[in-house]
């Protein structure tokens, strides 16, 4: 802001306005004391050419306009100097109309009465600006009647004076208005080109925030599957002990079935067919079992290499008909064996207690798998923890399932530390993790909570510190 | 020779069973399972004495083989029986404590059959 706007501010007391209210101020009272200067040049000039007595209106509005401006000095009410000035510019040109006698005596000075209604649009509201323009209106229809009903002046000013103040008058009316609407225009296309660069600029931020949020789509997803490469991980172990028992059987088995079929060849070579085909019957009837034992054994291991590749493939989405409880038992079993073959492993008692009624229910089987062993995984992980530091201690995972009200409920219940009251409303919320350094991505509650989502159940986590810690999945059965 | 084998994998028995078929058949070995660290200690409270030698694993949900071996080689005061544990391949940490609670040898996991006969003497 430029020195005298300062200056101004200071003498009428409105430094402390906002700028722009500052800057209205100060060109209002600019525009009181240019007025006034003005009419004190026309009055000067008119005494000058002998037609002083045309000069009264202008000496009573420059009295009046110093005499508004001292109001505001002391009263420092801006509304108040202002309402004066703009009634004060439209009385004091109608003043001069009557007195100097008509349009054309009065050189046309009643338009000056136009920069009421224009000041009003500056200074004022837009309401208040029609207002004044409506007495504008009214002023120039009561100064046309004046002007056809009343007799010609008893002074008269020098045609070429007249002319000059004519000419003026209509010029500086006109340049007020012609300017003041071509500040309006520019300022108004100014407005437009900025409000076009602001559209430009919150498009591109639209496109950046929509860019970065195709990449947190993207990273989270990388997530998920790296937290589940992570719990794969873990598995290995668990899935290969898991897998090398059932091999183990159908090596075993096949071994014996070959011996006994060569023991099945020498009884075919003995002198008596009828020992001989009594042991030959009693030979093949072990090869039968034997047999029957390497299927069973084939069978689960590759039941295991199943759950294992459900682990590793990306779900396919769909509930399909599953026989729930023997999805858990393996999970569990797989859980506990991966534990088992990790680091730090140690004895824990297995209680499972499946509800038999519990027949084929809507699950994703990948996913409902996840669901089990991340639950197992996080109670060993708690147990594992609290025998540590804790003497005497047995730890014990009891899995439940059981059938009430149509509603399949799964239990998994430890007797490790438990969850403390802070963090139970934390524990389901992503990245929130209580294991140090990279052991947990945070993610695993997390997950577990979005996949029983999916199944429209429910997980409920009780827990009393030091004393265990249950977590209860509820999900529709079938019909 | 009175053997208790002690496993939670079920057809654990028809393969002993098999393998050992021959001194089986010839009385040289008499074969008991049990399918829990509990179950086994029950069976030795009702037949104490008469297993000469107990072949355990040490993964079992419930009591573990160590606790069982514990147990065994704390309460069976007088002559307490052979105890013989299964380990998994590398698991060290298992093998010390077995050791340490008293167990009086080692097989590893898978049995080899060869070499159980052989620790045995057939």
């Amino acid at each position: 802001m430029s020195d005298y706007k300062k200056v101004l501010a200071n003498v009428f007391s409105y430094s402390t306005c906002e700028e722009e209210e500052q800057q209205q101020r100060s060109i209002l009272i600019l525009l009181v004391g240019l007025t006034a200067f003005a009419g004190l040049i026309h009055s000067i000039i008119y005494t000058m050419f002998g037609v002083s007595e045309a000069i009264v209106a202008i000496i009573i509005y420059i009295g009046f306009s110093l005499f508004n401006l001292t109001l505001y000095y002391f009263s420092k009410s801006y509304i108040l100097f202002r309402n004066i000035q703009l009634v004060a510019i439209l009385l004091f040109p109608t003043l001069t109309h009557v007195l100097n006698g008509g349009f054309e005596q009065s050189s046309v000075v009643v338009l000056a009465a136009m920069l009421s209604p224009l000041g009003a649009l500056m200074f004022h509201t837009p309401k208040a600006a029609r207002v004044f323009f409506y007495f504008f209106i009214l002023t120039i229809l009561l100064s046309t009647l004046l002007d056809i009903f009343t007799p010609s002046t008893q002074f008269s000013i020098p045609k070429e004076i007249r002319m000059v103040f004519y000419f003026f008058n209509i010029v500086a009316i006109t340049s007020i208005s012609f300017f003041l609407l071509l500040k309006f225009v520019m300022d108004n296309e100014k407005f437009k080109q900025l409000l076009k660069a602001k559209n430009v600029e919150l498009l591109e931020e639209k496109q950046r925030v929509e860019e970065t949020l195709t990449e947190l789509k993207r990273t989270q997803s990388q997530l998920i599957q790296h937290e589940k490469l992570a719990s794969l991980g873990q598995l290995t172990a668990g899935i290969a002990h898991e897998i090398k028992n059932p091999l183990n059987f159908v090596n075993n088995f096949s071994e014996l079935s070959i011996e006994m079929i060569d023991e099945v060849f020498e009884e075919l070579e003995k002198p008596d067919p009828k020992e001989a085909l009594e042991n030959i019957t009693l030979l093949l009837q072990d090869v039968k079992t034997n047999l029957q034992k390497v299927y069973k054994h084939g069978t689960r291991a590759d039941r295991i290499v199943k759950s294992m590749l459900m682990h590793s493939r990306g779900s396919t989405g769909q509930k399909v008909p599953t026989a729930l409880n023997s999805l858990i038992s393996e999970n569990v079993t797989l859980s506990f064996h991966s534990m088992r073959a990790n680091k730090n492993p140690y004895n824990v008692s297995l209680d499972i207690n499946l509800d038999e009624n519990i027949g084929l229910v809507l699950v994703i089987a990948e996913d409902f798998s996840r669901v089990i062993i991340n639950l197992c995984n996080n109670a060993f992980d708690a147990m594992r923890e609290k025998l540590s530091h804790t003497q005497g201690y047995s730890p014990k995972l009891s899995i439940t399932t059981s059938m009430a009200n149509n509603q399949v409920n799964i239990q998994v219940a430890d007797n490790g530390p438990g969850i403390p009251d802070d963090i139970k409303d934390k524990i389901l919320q992503p990245f929130f993790t209580t294991k140090k350094g990279t052991e947990g991505t945070g993610l695993g509650l997390s997950i577990t909570h979005d996949i029983i989502k999916v199944h429209d159940g429910e997980i409920e986590i009780e827990s009393i510190e030091g004393e265990g810690a249950t977590f209860t999945i509820s999900i529709p059965a079938i019909n | 020779m009175k053997i208790l084998v002690v496993d939670d994998e079920r057809d654990i028995q028809v393969l002993f069973e098999q393998r050992f078929r021959k001194e089986i058949r010839a009385k040289v070995l008499e074969f008991a399972f049990a399918f829990s660290g509990e179950e086994a200690l029950t069976y030795l409270n009702m037949h104490e004495h008469e297993t000469v030698l107990i072949l355990s694993d040490i993964n079992m949900p419930g009591m573990s083989g160590l606790e069982l071996l514990r147990h065994i080689k704390q309460k069976f005061v007088k002559p307490p029986p052979v105890v013989m544990m299964i380990t998994a391949y590398g698991d060290a940490e298992n093998y010390n404590t077995a050791q340490e609670l008293g167990a009086d040898d080692f097989l590893t996991k898978p049995v080899d059959f060869v070499l159980l006969k052989q620790k045995l003497n057939l």
